[in-house]
């Protein structure tokens, strides 16, 4: 896939959370939810600071004509893919030992964002590490 | 390992992201390579020397703990 087809589905994609986190503070809010608005806030507004910083940094390598993607970067991501897997199995059957005592909308959401932020947690520290082969 | 191609970079006056641009490669790669951090394919390896107009052998240099 080009570079300027990932940036466009990047921006895209970043839209569409950002407008969803957007209508979840509102709700949140109108039903005076002020701590659960401002942690949703507070995580879009990091969401966009990290994300522009990303985007910032790929569009000058576009303009340089450095891709996107290269040997190590999709290795980087194998294994990430990888560790979150078995990262993602145990926070699954943790969710499922204690799924008497939570609710099942909120087991699905745990799980979900549990399996993202493991994978990007994964691809970030390993794109710092040196011997990948 | 350790490699030459800082040193060889610097011959031909290139920067880091213009070499990663010649090679197909992004700049953190050839940051990894520089150290030694990163054991690149022989298409990349081979990519690498031929813009710094040497070999594969001279760029790379395998250290006696890589043998084990």
């Amino acid at each position: 896939m080009k570079s300027k087809t990932i940036l466009i589905l990047f921006v895209s994609m970043l839209s569409v959370i950002i407008v969803g986190l957007s209508i979840v503070a509102i709700r949140l809010l109108s039903s005076n939810n002020i701590i659960s608005a401002l942690l949703v806030i507070i995580g879009g507004l990091l969401l966009i600071i990290i994300s522009f910083s990303v985007l910032k940094r790929e569009i000058g390598y576009l303009k340089e004509g450095i891709p996107f993607d290269d040997e190590r970067s999709k290795k980087t991501r194998m294994y990430a893919a990888g560790y979150s897997y078995f990262i993602s199995i145990y926070i699954w059957l943790t969710l499922l030992i204690f799924q008497s005592h939570i609710d099942r909308d909120d087991i699905l959401i745990t799980g979900l964002l549990g399996m993202a932020i493991s994978f990007w947690l994964s691809w970030a520290i390993l794109s710092k590490r040196k011997g990948i082969e | 390992m350790k490699t030459r191609i800082k040193e060889y970079r610097a011959r031909f006056n290139l920067t880091q992201a213009q070499l990663a641009q010649k090679v197909g490669a992004r700049r953190e790669t050839i940051v990894f390579l520089e150290k030694g951090e990163y054991n690149p394919s022989l298409k990349l390896a081979a990519k690498v020397a031929r813009e710094l107009g040497t070999t594969i052998d001279e760029l790379f240099i395998l250290e006696d703990s890589d043998y084990d």
